[in-house]
């Protein structure tokens, strides 16, 4: 992986288990939008993250959001469980 | 050979530089006939995402053609004459829209269908892109499957 994936990628672990839409991660770490959504596919295909729809931490929007798996487990189970 | 239009495939190109051959639209049915498998340009800048598009739709039974940048789009399109386009919008050289612009300003390639891939998600609404003859645009990330669903319903002939 490219250091900006792999940069990505520990960014997504470290918020866990808070998850930010591309904007707000974009934002945090202080990169472009386009390049965390151009690293994102070799992300969720190699390096175990998910891609699905959440209310972001930060800005509350309902959006695509990069999770790590573990992450995306408890989300779901949580939003299952209510 | 040109580096700059590596294939992913490494099946005989026998069919791939055809000499004087009829126009594309005359010879649409008998292509059609002999089921040759769907040809695919990947033009991205990444390497792994060309390799991974390449190796799923090799995988669902297309045949895969790449490019690195927009000029060599250009040129693999011209030799190949794939089906469908998946071009991403930032690439050196020329960006998907100027691409996609000289690939459909080309006769053979007029009926090609584009699929435009985006990190910018208004980027459609800003330039106005179906007048470039893009006919979809697709924001990052976009998985391998809901790719192909796309590039699927664009095979499928206009009205059925």
């Amino acid at each position: 992986m490219s250091p900006l994936a792999q940069r990505v990628a520990a960014a997504v672990y470290q918020n866990a288990p808070r998850m930010l839409c591309f904007t707000c991660l974009a934002t945090q770490q202080g990169l472009k939008e386009h390049d965390i959504r151009a690293v994102a596919m070799v992300l969720i295909t190699r390096a175990g993250l998910g891609l699905v729809q959440r209310v972001c931490s930060l800005c509350q929007r309902t959006d695509e959001v990069l999770v790590s798996s573990t992450g995306a487990e408890r989300s779901t189970s949580s939003r299952l469980s209510t | 050979m040109n580096r700059a239009a590596r294939r992913e495939d490494e099946a005989p190109n026998r069919d791939l530089h055809r000499a004087h051959e009829p126009p594309r639209s005359a010879r649409s049915s008998p292509r059609r006939m002999r089921r040759r498998p769907p040809v695919i340009l990947i033009a991205d800048d990444s390497i792994h995402t060309r390799e991974l598009y390449a190796v799923y739709f090799q995988s669902r039974g297309f045949r895969v053609v790449t490019a690195h940048d927009g000029a060599a789009a250009i040129q693999v399109a011209l030799d190949h004459e794939p089906d469908v386009i998946v071009i991403d919008l930032a690439m050196p050289q020329f960006d998907g829209i100027t691409a996609t612009q000289r690939i459909k300003g080309d006769a053979r390639m007029s009926r090609a269908r584009v699929i435009l891939l985006t990190g910018y998600p208004e980027y459609a609404i800003r330039r106005g892109l179906l007048k470039a003859g893009v006919d979809r645009v697709l924001t990052k990330p976009c998985l391998p499957e809901e790719l192909e669903r796309h590039v699927n319903e664009l095979r499928q002939p206009k009205g059925s």
